[in-house]
């Protein structure tokens, strides 16, 4: 395994440990291992008793590096994390932003290049006595991609201020932001999406009033061929997407459930049931 | 005029090379023709009457190496290749690119590994990846004695490269071959194949 060269300079690093031991700890030392660097952050300086935060995990790739989306496609995994906490909290599932079509010829997988963060909605205790730190520890692992896989785990943790008062936003807010941005919205209300299930594709019509460059993720394995084209033809009112189904696809599912991108719109999740064979 | 010939010519010759049927569970898996490590040459319909496994194989690969680094794999072909079955580890690496091995450095592999497969087909050009699909290292398929696949998948239920996970994993492979080998219809046909992608040529 390759160790990446990036490192801080020590004064830089002198500097930082002196900022942290002033600011309060809402985000975890950014661990560096090969190909990427992961740290755990919180949206809000603080908690608050009985209330809802958000943490998230901040993956930064090296150049052409690229980790997975929770259904990574045809190859790689999802990272995964085993949260240690507080009793009383409670972790939400990772929010996942909508990912981006990686690889290229028969192998095509979903996942993030360059950096992404993953939001996980933390639920506090009620009876939190203010005053007192709360450390969140969060076990990670992960697959980090180019041409080569390389496996990663790191232990992160956090620790924040209990207050009864709302916190101000942390300096990573912008980061939440974004992720937020990118994750999928429900369909527009005057959106309709029907699919049928013909003999070797799914096909989605989208009655969306125009047409627009579109693209499906699977949520599911092993639905649709991930590395066959999504064909778009323009229909009155909408289009139609045309997806071509896995060979290990043996039963027609009765929904389709993934994320509908449509540029520049955005990212939409959606839930198509399809009719049940005859 | 000549030159319009020759066009169609090669449309009709890409056409023609694209692969006609893919691999599809309850169909008939494709017929191939692939050399082995030792230089000899070996087909699928010359297995014919025999249960053959595709072992999709990448010595680099995490996911890789946690079966072979665990004895696990190896235990899998010795098992399988003493009731009779034939296994088949491709090679679809493209040159340049990791796990790609010449056919001596294959067989200083599987002699350090204590690997014995029936055969390790070294397979460069990807072609008999692309004919069956292969994804991922492992990928792994099964072809019963009729010629059916009758297996398309992971080799195990832990996609994960993490050693600790071989040990109480449901192996796939080792079911399927079970149930069809009692005459039981096999509880899995198909599962995503985790691993690392296949290093064909871009």
């Amino acid at each position: 395994m390759r160790l990446n060269g990036k490192s801080f300079p020590s004064l830089r690093r002198g500097i930082i440990c002196a900022v942290l031991l002033f600011a309060p700890r809402v985000f975890s030392r950014p661990v560096e291992t090969g190909h990427l660097k992961v740290q755990l952050l919180s949206d809000t300086n603080a908690v608050e008793p009985g209330k809802r935060f958000w943490v998230g995990l901040h993956f930064e790739m090296d150049k052409e590096w690229h980790i997975y989306w929770r259904n990574p496609g045809d190859s790689g995994e999802p990272p995964r994390v085993q949260w240690n906490l507080p009793p009383g909290f409670v972790a939400g599932e990772i929010e996942w932003p909508a990912p981006a079509r990686l690889g290229s010829g028969s192998v095509i997988d979903y996942g993030y290049e360059e950096g992404v963060l993953l939001p996980v909605e933390m639920q506090t205790a009620k009876s939190l006595a203010t005053g007192q730190r709360v450390t969140l520890l969060a076990d990670v692992s992960w697959l980090v991609c180019k041409d080569i896989c390389v496996p990663g785990k790191e232990s992160l943790k956090i620790s924040l201020p209990v207050q009864t008062t709302p916190s101000s936003v942390s300096a990573s807010h912008a980061l939440f932001h974004a992720a937020k941005s990118r994750a999928p919205r429900p369909l527009p209300s005057a959106w309709r999406i029907d699919a049928i299930s013909e003999q070797d594709r799914f096909v989605l019509t989208i009655h969306s009033g125009g047409v627009a460059k579109a693209s499906f993720f699977p949520l599911e394995a092993d639905q649709i061929d991930n590395s066959a084209p999504q064909a778009i033809a323009a229909i009155p009112g909408g289009m139609r997407l045309m997806l071509k189904k896995s060979d290990r696809l043996l039963k027609t599912p009765a929904t389709l459930d993934g994320v509908l991108e449509v540029s520049p719109d955005g990212a939409y999740a959606v839930s198509v049931p399809l009719p049940s064979p005859h | 005029m000549k030159k319009v010939g020759l066009w169609i010519g090669i449309a009709v010759a890409t056409v023609l090379a694209l692969p006609v049927w893919a691999a599809r569970v309850g169909e008939k898996a494709p017929d191939f023709k692939a050399t082995d490590s030792n230089g000899v040459e070996h087909t699928l319909s010359q297995y014919a009457g025999r249960y053959v496994v595709l072992e999709w194989h990448n010595n680099g690969c995490p996911y890789v190496r946690k079966q072979y680094n665990s004895g696990n794999m190896q235990r899998l072909q010795k098992e399988w290749i003493a009731r009779g079955v034939v296994w088949l580890t491709v090679i679809s690496s493209a040159p340049g690119m990791q796990g790609y091995v010449t056919a001596e450095e294959e067989n200083v592999y599987l002699k350090k590994m204590d690997a014995s497969p029936t055969a390790a087909l070294l397979d460069p050009t990807g072609k008999l990846g692309h004919l069956y699909d292969a994804k991922t290292s492992p990928h792994m398929f099964i072809i019963d004695p009729s010629g059916t696949l009758i297996y398309d998948g992971a080799i195990d239920d832990q996609p994960t490269p993490d050693p600790a996970s071989v040990a109480g994993a449901t192996n796939y492979v080792s079911q399927a071959l079970t149930e069809a080998m009692a005459g039981k219809p096999i509880s899995l046909q198909t599962s995503r194949p985790y691993g690392c992608s296949v290093k064909y040529a871009n």
